[in-house]
């Protein structure tokens, strides 16, 4: 057996809508992040890197021609295989997933992780969106929103509860950049003549405003804009690497992957992904949840993260210790990396020992990986 | 001389209301302007302010990088860089000539110098200047908006230099697209001078004769061809403290003005001012919209704001009953009643004083016409109006009350002469009375109008609500003038049946080609409903099919046919009005064009050619390698979808209403003869336009839009009723069950599927409801 590690990971701050990152190319936002990586672990010879596996949702337009490639050509590294893999918000979870399997099977031992997406330079749906006549029947092509909706009406799950839940996402995340616990994450970036290096979604909450707001998806329903993950811009790289290279090199491997799962659920509820995708994680891993320390679940949306909370039993004081998408950002093909890239940052500020990261995916998916601090 | 002047670039000093919006009119006509104030930051505050002013002052939001913002302390060396510079400032003579000490030595020879003030003497402004600098300097006024309003009065001095005087009355007349009216040296010049005394006589005459306010609105605007702000709206919108202001110029500087007390400000007046009740910008003046959001007006007694409660009068039933303004004024003028007495009042009194004080604030009563209609919107002049009521028989009435005519009217009637115009040997004439004879109006080639024509005798056929006029040079015209509203030019069977004939006469009598335009405020503001309410009620689905299809046929072959047809519109051109010009090969429209395809709006999809047009304009402009682009489906789907309106021509070419190689004219005036030497050098080699194919995204794409719709309802940001007219829309646009991204449809296809779709939409009654409510409010019902 050759276990696969997570020698260190970062990621670019997350920018949103009317932003400082609008405008920056994905490629180059990850390119700055490979380098950044390379730089600080000046022990890993760029060499023995065999492969870049890049996550992204829509790997089209400015994101299209195998961006992964390119990354490698752009980072100095031309001598460095890559390849794009697409499982929409699971997509660099997926990557990690990916070189993990790979440093397994001993095809590899050591690789680059990358998750990248500009949901404003590419929109959701891409740019020639066509959909099947009989996927469109199947309510394939359901809007995330609608799913979440779903969701909230099933458990019924309040607009309050929501909201508060959004609220605590937000302070969790502002007190976080206070203590500087995203600092070990992120790289900062220097674009248009400035520097930016802090998550531009996260603030001060407005109760009042986020009272007012209408229903973003449903007249009657009761899920908003503020109890939503904002469109975003975002990035993040990591080394994944066999446990023999890292001795090799002389770095103790501290970020074990312990299991790793994928699951598909309803469409029309692929909010609840997370739920059959960390059983199955668990289960590979001989755990229950009583066992893990600190979870990073994406949130994709307020109502749907209550629901696997809620149908799970998990408890709320482990999750998302500083902040989830909802604060945060949701950059689609980079989420899965950055829960990652934070779980391992939150497990060392709070001397965890057993993490658990998991992500629903449009069109009915859940994603969840085990890491193990040893 | 003339030939070496010209100008590129141009300073505006002053960025407040007046001076920012006058540098967004020059950047709209594409010139580089440099705005200058006091410090940086008024006037960048001043710049930015004016993008958020309404109505916009700009023709879209992409020409402010024609602007530079400056300020006096730090940039003045850069006026060496401009050719025209104009100063809008404060009206106070000691600061203007402040200024113009500090500027003038930065600025290089040959440049021309104007002030925009609305009050202050053309003496007193060059009276210490130096004398080489003064042969440049003249008044160009502008009017608020300087964007839609057409006028610029401009005034001289014995001293102006007048190779400059005529080259800038060109530039401002050509590349600005204004109308310059020449003023004498008087306060208040001659628009405000007549436009405000007959505010400050409405307002007094109403104070008298205890009429409501909304009552003399009622009566002083649209009825009688004036702006629908009529008297104190517009009032409202001006602010009170700029009437008054301008009122007290008049009352200040015109002492030996017999009518001069007019000008005073009545007591409630200076007390609304008193209290800050300024007009729109203070939320409140003559109207005020309760809390409730009810309008309401102030009662002149009591100080107190009322809900607006608008009379009966049996002379405003009666005027109502005719579709022409002048014809209303006629019956208003001499009705008994009370508020026809009223008008009649204001009017006799407003012409009297206009004939008295025209010599001394005009050369002819020409100007003073222009001014009126440029300035203050009027349809038409004092004089023009006087005419309509007849000077004769209006005489006649005004001697009743003891009035005192001007000498020169007195010479006219005794010389038997009753019309202040006269068409003499095919040319308008005026009364000069100057000379006590009529004089010609020199014809300007490019100020072209069918009207024009029709007197040359070049009339070839009229029909309901279109003409075909021979506008010589082997070019014919047709006129769109609808006989039902001719201020909407509704399309219907008489201006297809004109079209159609129109491309025979061109063929049989080996015309080049033909000009589609009119005279009036609007080129069409679409298909005519009533026409389609009637089938609907009816049931009589194959009339509807009929009607569109005949439509359809008759844009088509004007489209296909081998001589070139140029379209000019201008104002509204919504709806068939959109369809008409856009089978046409080459739109030439005004810049003040809002065009749109409005039909969602009654519950409708456009139904000849509408949507086809949108796609064939998206194909070619957004020219994707794409086979089935969603983005050019998209595209037109929003635009018509939302039923956009393009808010000016340069707004309609970005949308894709317009086309790369039509053009925009910035002179309405000049619309005609643009159009029609656009006709003569597209005949010279002219190859008719070859069927469109088009690769549209197919049922795939349509999923997509049926996608957004249902999210759509489902959020409620649409309704029900929406969602079926988009799925409709939807289907067209994407190409129907035989287009897809590898089986091109074409032109006949497209046509036959958005006329299916609109016979559909016919029979649903939330869509017959719409247009019910349309005909009725006047605006749309969102059901």
């Amino acid at each position: 057996m050759y276990d696969s590690f997570i020698l260190d990971g970062v990621r670019s701050p997350i920018g949103i809508k009317s932003g400082q990152m609008i405008g920056m190319r994905s490629d180059d936002l990850t390119t700055i992040l490979v380098k950044s990586l390379i730089e600080r672990n000046s022990k890993l010879d760029p060499n023995d890197i065999q492969d870049l596996v890049l996550g992204c949702a829509f790997p089209e337009g400015p994101q299209g021609m195998l961006m992964a490639r390119g990354i490698t050509v752009l980072s100095d590294l031309p001598n460095i295989p890559g390849k794009v893999t697409n499982r929409f918000c699971g997509s660099s979870m997926d990557s990690v997933h990916q070189l993990s399997q790979a440093i397994i099977a001993n095809d590899i031992s050591c690789g680059i992780a990358a998750g990248a997406e500009d949901m404003f330079g590419v929109p959701m749906g891409g740019f020639n969106p066509n959909f099947h006549p009989a996927l469109y029947e199947k309510e394939f092509y359901i809007g995330m929103g609608e799913t979440a909706e779903i969701l909230a009406k099933k458990l019924d799950i309040s607009r309050k509860d929501q909201e508060d839940y959004s609220i605590s996402s937000h302070q969790k995340a502002l007190l976080a950049m206070e203590n500087g616990g995203f600092d070990n994450e992120i790289v900062p970036i220097n674009w248009n003549d400035k520097i930016i290096k802090i998550d531009e979604g996260p603030r001060k909450p407005n109760i009042e405003k986020i009272k007012s707001l209408e229903p973003a998806f449903d007249v009657d329903g009761s899920v908003t804009a503020a109890t939503s993950s904002p469109i975003s811009i975002g990035s993040a790289a990591a080394i994944v690497s066999s446990a023999n290279k890292a001795k090799e090199i002389g770095v103790k491997p501290e970020f074990k992957i312990k299991s790793r799962s994928i699951a598909a659920v309803d469409w029309k509820e692929m909010g609840t992904g997370p739920i059959p995708a960390s059983t199955i994680a668990l289960q590979k891993a001989g755990l229950t949840i009583e066992d893990i320390d600190v979870i990073e679940i994406n949130e994709a949306f307020a109502a749907q993260v209550l629901y696997v909370v809620r149908k799970s039993g998990w408890k709320l004081d482990k999750i998302n210790l500083n902040g989830g998408a909802i604060a945060l950002g949701h950059p689609l093909g980079c989420s899965g990396l950055r829960i990652l890239i934070t779980l391992i940052n939150v497990m060392k500020q709070n001397d965890a020992t057993l993490g658990l990261a998991t992500m629903c995916i449009g069109t009915g998916q859940g994603i969840a990986t085990i890491i193990e601090r040893v | 001389m003339t030939d070496r002047m010209k100008i590129n670039k141009v300073a505006v000093l002053g960025s407040g209301v007046m001076g920012a919006q006058i540098a967004a009119h020059f950047a709209n006509a594409g010139v580089h302007v440099l705005v200058f104030d006091l410090d940086q930051k008024i006037v960048d505050e001043g710049i930015a302010k004016s993008l958020k002013l309404k109505p916009d002052p700009y023709y879209d939001r992409d020409v402010v990088n024609k602007i530079t913002t400056l300020n006096y302390s730090a940039h003045l060396e850069r006026l060496g860089e401009c050719d025209w510079i104009i100063e809008a400032i404060a009206e106070k003579l000691e600061l203007k000539v402040d200024l113009y000490n500090r500027i003038i030595p930065h600025i290089k020879k040959n440049t021309i110098l104007t002030s925009n003030t609305s009050g202050i003497s053309i003496s007193q402004l060059i009276k210490e200047m130096d004398k080489e600098i003064s042969k440049r300097f003249f008044i160009t006024h502008f009017f608020n908006p300087p964007r839609y309003m057409k006028l610029v009065e401009i005034v001289s001095s014995n001293i102006t230099d007048l190779n400059h005087l005529k080259f800038l009355k060109d530039f401002i007349e050509n590349k600005l697209g204004k109308g310059t009216v020449d003023a004498k040296d008087t306060p208040n010049f001659i628009a405000n001078r007549i436009g405000v005394y007959g505010m400050m006589l409405t307002i007094n005459e109403a104070l008298n004769s205890n009429i409501s306010i909304e009552d003399v609105d009622a009566v002083t605007g649209t009825l009688i061809g004036r702006p629908k702000s009529a008297t104190f709206r517009t009032a409202d919108i001006v602010g009170l403290d700029t009437m008054t202001y301008v009122a007290k110029t008049a009352y200040d500087k015109c002492v030996d003005d017999s009518e001069r007390d007019i000008f005073k400000n009545p007591k409630f007046l200076d007390r609304m001012i008193k209290n800050g009740w300024l007009g729109q910008k203070t939320k409140q003046g003559f109207y005020k919209k309760s809390d409730e959001g009810i309008i309401q007006s102030i009662d002149f007694d009591t100080l107190e704001y009322k809900n607006v409660n608008k009379k009966r009068y049996e002379s405003i039933r009666v005027a109502r009953e005719n579709i022409k303004f002048e014809d209303r004024i006629k019956v208003l003028a001499y009705f008994d009643d009370k508020i026809s007495s009223f008008f009649w009042s204001i009017i006799s009194k407003t012409l009297l004083y206009t004939s008295h004080c025209a010599d001394s604030i005009s050369d002819n009563i020409v100007s003073i016409d222009r001014a009126m209609r440029w300035g203050f919107g009027w349809e038409l002049g004092p004089f023009e109006i006087w005419d309509i009521i007849g000077l004769e028989k209006s005489v006649k009435k005004m001697k009743t009350s003891g009035i005192k005519l001007p000498s020169w009217i007195d010479k006219m009637l005794e010389s038997s002469n009753f019309s202040f115009y006269k068409i003499i040997n095919k040319n308008t004439h005026y009364w000069c009375f100057k000379k006590n004879r009529y004089k010609p109006i020199l014809q300007d080639d490019k100020n072209l109008t069918f009207n024009f024509y029709k007197k040359q005798n070049n009339l070839i056929n009229k029909h309901w609500s279109a003409s075909m006029i021979d506008l010589d040079d082997g070019i014919l015209g047709v006129e769109l003038h609808s006989v039902l509203k001719a201020e909407l030019n509704p399309i219907d069977g008489s201006i297809i049946e004109t079209l159609m004939n129109s491309l025979n006469w061109v063929k049989d009598n080996k015309y080049k080609g033909i000009v589609i335009s009119g005279d009036g405020i609007n080129f069409s503001a679409g298909a005519n409903l009533n026409l389609i309410l009637n089938a609907i009620c009816k049931k009589d689905w194959d009339g509807i099919d009929m009607l569109i299809k005949s439509m359809q046929n008759a844009l088509q072959n004007l489209r296909f046919i081998d001589f070139p047809i140029v379209s000019a519109p201008y104002g509204l051109v919504l709806g068939g009005g959109y369809e008409t010009i856009g089978a046409t090969d080459k739109i030439i429209a005004a810049a003040e064009s809002y065009i749109g395809l409005v039909e969602v709006g009654v519950g409708l999809i456009p139904g000849a050619g509408g949507n086809l047009r949108m796609i064939s304009n998206l194909t070619n402009k957004i020219k994707s390698i794409v086979p089935g682009s969603f983005s050019i489906c998209q595209n037109a789907f929003e635009t018509i979808g939302f039923a956009k309106v393009a808010t000016s021509s340069n707004r309609a070419m970005k949308m894709g209403y317009l086309r790369e190689h039509d053009r925009i004219v910035i002179n309405r005036m000049h619309l005609l003869s643009e159009a029609k030497k656009e006709v003569i050098s597209m005949s010279l080699d002219y190859k008719p336009p070859k069927n469109e194919m088009f690769k549209l995204p197919g049922s795939s794409g349509r999923l997509v839009l049926e996608g957004t719709l249902k999210g759509f309802v489902k959020s409620g940001k649409i309704s029900e009723h929406d969602a079926k007219i988009g799925k409709k829309l939807a289907y067209v646009l994407t190409g129907g069950s035989k287009g897809g991204p590898f089986s091109p449809v074409d032109e006949k296809y497209l046509l036959d599927i958005e006329r299916e779709a609109f016979l559909s939409l016919c029979g649903e009654q939330k869509t017959k409801e719409r247009i019910e409510y349309m005909l009725r409010n006047g605006k749309p019902l969102r059901n």
